[in-house]
């Protein structure tokens, strides 16, 4: 065993401690410690509640005459119109879910070849002009730069073809364009180390084309550092998403976002209406402290372990 | 075969808290504040600073009555308001959001007295008009002076007419007096007449609620002068409004030495200010909050019919709407009494046509549509429709409750399978829509008190054929009943078309609004009551209020 597979034992020994080691596969021994099981346990009661809770009821019929306390037939309450609060909350947390996952995954498809094509052309005019580029959208902050944006596009639905492109797509987007920045930054620097590894200079010496080696061998070790920050980022799209929806610039009533729950329920907290607040913002709550806290065992755990390898 | 590496996570990272996760087995990066760490200690945090803050309020607890009793003493009514103008001339806009701060400083030719008639304020009398009725000559009163000393004449009309019917000032009075307007001249210091290209009733109306303005001051955006018991010191844009008494107005002495104008935009909290006695008077009392208040010894809510509307126009010249059977289908299916049971708390009147019970020509037999949705004459309607479209965009605004109303009524119309996409759009925008005939059905709240008294001549212009504001609807016995509405001075004839309009317009399913909300303010117990039929008409009237205690 080297030495720095050791180092990794020993922080894994002492991270997990016995009973978490002797129970749970070495698999899944990424999640050692307190806070990225809890961390496991928000994000997996924050996806139940997006996936299946939407099968229980429907968010929009009005139930009740009015607004009332959790029950067993409504488990968390309904809402001043009648509707069951649950049944909003799980959509909420579904599109959400939805807005910031494809963000994220716009960002990173657009953020990726940008940030690696940079770092292959490092100092060179086509890095200047990407890097200036970028820093000039990241010059404002991004719930700003999303504003202006979603300003800018409105908020009529576009037909394109057969599909119609709705508010919940043109979040996504600008979120994206907002996430794009970070993500390439992440790219360029993961890329120029690359760069500089021996295997790259190697494959150059038996004359393997600069893209192929880019695309298929840099690529692979990028996307880690990547990924890992997704999860990350995921949490911010949920928290900006809600804010956006607060700000009553998310998707059109009455499609239910965690945002918007939250701010229609608004001060109804001050007339007793304690639930109406508390749990969509609880939900919201598990959802970007689950992604944080397991995007962090994640960054420990594979850039961590990297990092002690390459020591 | 290649080595997979990852480059160093401090690098890397997106928010920079996974250094300390980099190295390890690095004492000094697990000793650093990691990210779970701080959420551990922010957590804590809160914690503590919500039982601090406990204790605070507890410690501080100070009887409401005793802090009523010392802000009082300072002789300044407060009022909070749920939003202020951005432009604060009186002349150009008649909403209530700029009207209520404008009311005790300016004033009009007549006004509304306790029997909500029409008597002389800065006139000097009646008008005398001719005998063809094409022209009103008045006159304004003596010895009445502007806050800045200057005193009143005719000229000061004649500026403030010239204002409001100046398509380049922007004001919403030009709607009233465009094509019925001719000119107006200043005939001496205090003579002036209005000439009109065809007769026109309503103008008495119109000049019962349109303020004047000194002429120096008309087209100012930023300051207010008028004739009124209150001046405007100082503002704040979108946060207060000073005015201190004028010394020499004309009439009665108001009783506080000033008014504060506080915008306080959420509801809940206007209510927690009056509960806490920080104001005195909270107008757009939420409707939710009602109950609450009503348990409150400290404060009076005062709740009563006014001309508050649901706008609620559908576009007759376009498909789904323009089909009979797909109109009434929506109207039979809307769920009045969820509207007014979800969004008023039982404060409103399920709807029937455009005129609602505080409004001159309401008909109480009108029973057009029941208050409980028929789903079924709504199916077997759709079955008749020509039209295959089953989906419509409802336009609305900005505001609380009109998104409320919109959500109740779109669960109802799911329920005969008709989806509604909820489109909302600020004032502006909003407003673009009804002039370019751009919508399917359009929906906000509006209050007229402030343009038209205890009626609402705006609400039927989309009903006349020839107004730029038609949504396409063609009855010339319609036309002539506006016509009658627009020119008679007979009040009865006008109530008589009215009524008659009403009927045709909720029959034919042009103009339908779900439910008329009543008005409710809230003050506290030691200020004098709001005249009720005042605020009939949308008036508050602070300068004839007083503390009690």
């Amino acid at each position: 065993m080297s030495a720095a597979t050791e180092t990794v034992s020993e922080v894994y020994r002492d991270r997990t401690g016995g009973f978490i080691g002797r129970i749970v596969p070495t698999r899944l021994r990424i999640f050692h410690g307190f806070a990225s099981w809890l961390g496991l346990i928000c994000l997996g009661l924050f996806l139940l509640i997006a996936t299946v809770g939407r099968l229980f009821g429907n968010p929009d019929l009005l139930v009740t005459a009015g607004a009332e306390p959790p029950s067993t037939s409504h488990w968390f309450g309904t809402d001043t119109l009648g509707r069951d609060l649950f049944a909003r909350t799980a959509t909420g947390a579904w599109t959400s879910l939805l807005i910031s996952v494809s963000c994220i995954v716009v960002a990173v498809l657009i953020a990726v070849p940008l940030g690696m094509w940079a770092g292959s052309k490092h100092n060179k005019r086509a890095d200047d002009f990407i890097m200036r580029g970028l820093e000039t959208v990241q010059a404002l902050p991004m719930l700003i730069f999303v504003l202006f944006v979603l300003m800018l596009v409105g908020s009529d639905p576009v037909q394109l073809g057969p599909f119609t492109i709705g508010m919940e797509a043109r979040i996504s987007v600008c979120l994206a364009l907002g996430f794009v920045p970070f993500f390439a930054r992440i790219a360029r620097a993961a890329t120029l180390v690359e760069m500089q590894e021996d295997y790259v200079a190697a494959l150059r010496v038996i004359g393997v084309k600069p893209r192929y080696i880019l695309l298929r061998e840099v690529h692979v070790n990028v996307m880690p550092a990547v990924g890992v920050q997704c999860f990350l980022a995921i949490a911010i799209a949920i928290f900006a998403e809600g804010g956006l929806s607060f700000l009553g610039l998310g998707v059109a009533p009455p499609q239910a976002t965690l945002g918007n729950l939250i701010a229609d329920a608004g001060s109804q907290i001050l007339n007793g209406l304690w639930w109406y607040a508390l749990l969509p913002g609880a939900v919201m709550v598990l959802g970007i402290l689950g992604f944080n806290l397991v995007g962090d065992a994640f960054n420990d755990s594979l850039l961590g372990s990297r990092s002690a390898e390459r020591a | 075969m290649t080595k997979r590496h990852a480059p160093p996570a401090s690098e890397l990272s997106l928010t920079g808290a996974s250094e300390a996760l980099a190295g390890a087995g690095d004492d000094e990066a697990i000793n650093r504040l990691s990210r779970r760490r701080f959420l551990g200690l922010s957590g804590l945090s809160v914690l503590g600073a919500a039982a601090g803050s406990s204790l605070l309020t507890a410690c501080s607890s100070q009887s409401v009555g005793s802090r009523i009793a010392a802000r009082q003493k300072d002789g300044i009514l407060q009022i909070a308001v749920a939003a202020a103008p951005s432009n604060i001339n009186p002349l150009d806009s008649g909403s209530e959001v700029t009207r209520w701060i404008s009311e005790p400083v300016v004033e009009t030719l007549y006004m509304y007295d306790e029997s909500l008639q029409s008597v002389p304020l800065l006139a000097a009398g009646e008008p005398v008009i001719s005998a063809d009725k094409l022209t009103w000559t008045m006159k304004v009163r003596t010895g009445i002076t502007w806050q800045n000393g200057d005193p009143l004449t005719a000229d000061d009309v004649i500026a403030t007419l010239a204002h409001v019917t100046d398509l380049s000032a922007g004001s919403e009075w030009i709607t009233y007096f465009i094509g019925y307007v001719q000119s107006f001249e200043a005939l001496d210091r205090q003579t002036f007449a209005i000439h009109l290209s065809k007769p026109y009733g309503l103008l008495r109306s119109h000049l019962t609620n349109l303020p004047i303005v000194h002429k120096d001051y008309v087209a100012s955006k930023n300051t207010m002068m008028g004739t009124g018991p209150y001046k405007l010191d100082s503002f704040t844009p979108g946060q207060s409004f000073t005015m201190t008494r004028y010394a020499g107005y004309h009439g009665d002495k108001p009783a506080f030495n000033g008014i504060t104008y506080t915008v306080l935009q959420d509801g809940a909290t206007r209510e927690v200010s009056l509960k806490q006695g920080k104001v005195d008077l909270i107008t757009s009392v939420p409707f939710g909050d009602l109950d609450a208040l009503k348990g409150s010894d400290d404060v009076v809510v005062q709740i009563t019919e006014a001309p508050l509307d649901i706008l609620t126009y559908v576009l007759i010249e376009k498909e789904p709407f323009s089909d009979d059977n797909f109109r009434k289908a929506v109207a039979v299916s809307m769920d009045r009494a969820g509207v007014v049971q979800k969004v008023f708390s039982g404060q409103a009147t399920s709807g029937q046509g455009p005129i609602g019970p505080a409004e001159l020509g309401y008909d109480a037999t009108l029973q057009t549509y029941a208050a409980t949705p028929n789903y079924e004459l709504a199916r077997s309607l759709l079955a008749k429709a020509t039209t295959t479209q089953r989906s419509f965009t409802l336009t609305i605004g900005t505001e609380g409750t009109i998104k409320n109303v919109a959500q109740v009524l779109a669960a109802g119309w799911a329920q005969v399978g008709i989806q509604v996409r909820i489109e909302q759009l600020t004032g502006g925008p909003w407003s673009n829509k009804w002039l370019s005939r751009g919508y399917d059905m359009l929906m906000n709240t509006f209050q007229s008190g402030f343009t038209s008294g205890p009626a609402n001549y705006l609400t039927l212009a989309p009903a006349d054929s020839t107004n730029v504001l038609s949504c396409g609807y063609h009855n010339p016995v319609a036309d002539a009943l506006l016509a009658v509405v627009w020119q008679t001075t007979d009040d009865k004839a006008r109530a008589a078309a009215l009524a008659k309009l009403d009927r045709i317009l909720a029959e034919d399913a042009v103009i339908f609004p779900p439910a008329y909300p009543r008005l409710a303010v809230a003050r506290l117990a030691s200020l004098s009551p709001v005249d009720e039929n005042l605020l009939r008409a949308s008036r508050i009237s602070p300068q004839k209020l007083h503390f009690t205690g």
